[in-house]
């Protein structure tokens, strides 16, 4: 046992793990099937419903999902990291870890293995989504989402080292939580300002569908900065924990 | 203040004593938790650390600890490894009781093996519940559990705050023997408001009034200090007229009448009380049911002191 064992076991047992896994795995199915029979479900409510529809494409199973994603799956992401990641929501257990171990080696597994677990637990519903597209309504390009998939990922830690630097602020796990998810919502009413856009973290949530349409590759900037942000972070959070008290 | 965490410290060492503050003060805003406090634990003693509520034992030992952080002055640990237990110790729920044990064996990496593990899990009579997951535990099982988890790593010094507060008497019991059997291996700083604990597992003792050390040294040298030589005498009649008796004589300081028949007396000059006596008793005339010295308990001390 030990602080990497610890953070495993951790999503293991109290199920934070299935919750990822059902949230995204759901959304992952849910994506081509609506792309599928959405149609037949409005026609068969009458012609005006089919109307009001745009027309539907396979790429859209994928983009559903990660529309889908985008919302619930971030919110349980939020609520995974900040359950792992404030440890000083209970001062007994903090005080168990915190005179046995340096911040850095409490903080750094739990930052890794929660954001991990997010990622890959997003990657599992692409997965779905992907073959469930292609099986249900036809094949698309691998390629843009595998790129797409990636630079999403990359979000997902974004959003874990966002949660981490929350809890060197507050304590309480659901107000570190939705705090988060608070600055995340702030972060993202940049992207308005024009300029500013492709700089910003949120330009990799939408490039898959610019991918899959065709469009080129503009990440470089969003990604540069997005990692920037998560070391500089992640430093903060842990120069701010080792000066905290208890 | 440098954080120290088991297995590491970067303090100055002194010989002859495992802690050593000076003018240490901590405030919280507009309230001074500790101030200036000079306290000197003697390496290998056993350290009761008294005071009522809000006196700031807790903070003391988070700053020992490295949990807090002092105002001002200055703090000396001369420890290779500290163990900590808070008052109400608390774990992940979904851990067992041994992954708890072992976990902080892993993490204070000091070449501690791992069948320590079940040996401290033995002593903390949690050996049948040790695979049950914490969750389940009792209040008394955990501060065992939290015990165990500082024993493993058979730390140079050991901060706990009210260690046997949550026991039953017999969990209790297990934890003084416990204390006891630390003597001279580690030395062992414990807070408590428990007085019969301390007044049994400690020799040496610091009382803390409001942030201020009232009293620091050994326990017997406290109780001498602040011992009134005195007796008890039970009478079954004539106990006013056996005070007055009493008064008369230059020994006597002072004499209570209890409504039974209960006369307490503080005495100036205890050999000549216990020469004369009994026979100032005898020649009252009065039946005597017992007479019995006085002794003077560390509760009797602690609320003089901190009056």
């Amino acid at each position: 046992m030990n602080l990497w064992s610890l953070e495993w076991l951790r999503l293991w047992r109290t199920q934070r793990l299935m919750i990822l896994a059902a949230v995204f795995g759901s959304f992952g199915l849910l994506g081509p099937l609506t792309v599928r029979f959405l149609p037949d479900l409005m026609e068969s409510l009458g012609e005006e419903a089919v109307g009001t529809l745009p027309p539907m494409t396979a790429a859209d199973g994928v983009s559903m999902y990660i529309g889908n994603a985008l919302q619930i799956g971030i919110l349980a992401t939020a609520f995974v990291g900040a359950a792992a990641l404030a440890f000083d929501a209970k001062p007994e257990i903090a005080i168990f870890l915190r005179t046995r171990a340096a911040i850095r080696d409490i903080f750094i597994p739990r930052l890794v293995v929660s954001s991990a677990a997010a990622a890959v637990m997003f990657a599992m519903g692409m997965v779905i989504a992907f073959v469930g597209t292609g099986l249900l309504i036809e094949w698309i390009d691998l390629g843009p989402v595998l790129i797409g998939t990636a630079l999403f990922m990359v979000y997902l830690v974004f959003l874990v080292a966002v949660v981490g630097l929350v809890s060197s602020f507050l304590r309480s796990v659901p107000g570190v939580a939705l705090v988060s998810v608070g600055a995340l919502i702030v972060i993202g009413l940049l992207s308005i300002i024009s300029p500013l856009a492709p700089w910003l973290p949120g330009a990799l949530i939408g490039s898959t569908d610019v991918l899959l349409s065709g469009g080129e590759f503009i990440y470089w900037r969003a990604l540069i900065v997005t990692s920037a942000l998560i070391a500089g972070m992640t430093t903060w959070s842990i120069h701010r924990l080792d000066h905290r008290e208890v | 203040m440098n954080r120290r965490s088991a297995g590491t410290c970067s303090l100055p060492k002194v010989t002859d004593r495992a802690i050593h503050t000076a003018a240490l003060t901590k405030k919280y805003k507009d309230v001074t938790a500790l101030d200036r406090v000079d306290l000197d634990v003697p390496r290998g003693s056993v350290y009761g650390l008294v005071g009522p509520n809000g006196a700031g034992k807790t903070t003391m030992l988070g700053i020992l600890a490295g949990l807090r952080k002092a105002t001002s002055g200055s703090v000396e640990v001369a420890a290779g490894t500290v163990g900590v237990l808070p008052d109400t110790p608390q774990f992940d729920r979904w851990l067992t009781g041994r992954e708890v044990v072992e976990l902080s064996r892993k993490l204070a990496d000091n070449g501690i093996p791992s069948s320590r593990v079940d040996e401290v899990l033995e002593i903390a009579g949690l050996a049948g519940d040790a695979n049950r997951k914490v969750k389940g535990y009792s209040r008394g099982m955990l501060q065992r559990l939290g015990l165990a988890a500082v024993v493993v790593n058979e730390p140079d010094l050991l901060l706990l705050d009210e260690p046997a507060a949550a026991l039953d008497p017999a969990g209790r019991r297990e934890v003084l023997d416990l204390l006891s059997a630390m003597r001279g291996r580690s030395t062992v700083l414990l807070s408590s408001h428990i007085l019969e604990d301390v007044q049994e597992v400690c020799d040496e003792i610091g009382i803390l009034r409001r942030g201020e050390v009232m009293y620091q040294g050994s326990l017997d040298g406290l109780l001498s200090r602040y011992s009134r030589s005195g007796f008890g005498v039970k009478v079954r009649s004539g106990a006013e007229e056996i005070k007055d008796l009493l008064l008369d004589r230059p020994w006597v300081k002072s004499v209570g009448v209890g409504s039974d028949g209960l006369l307490s007396l503080v005495v100036s000059d205890r050999a000549a009380a216990e020469q004369e006596l009994v026979g100032i008793l005898a020649g009252s005339g009065h039946p005597v049911q017992w007479v019995n010295q006085g002794t003077t308990s560390l509760e009797d001390v602690f609320l003089e002191v901190t009056r």
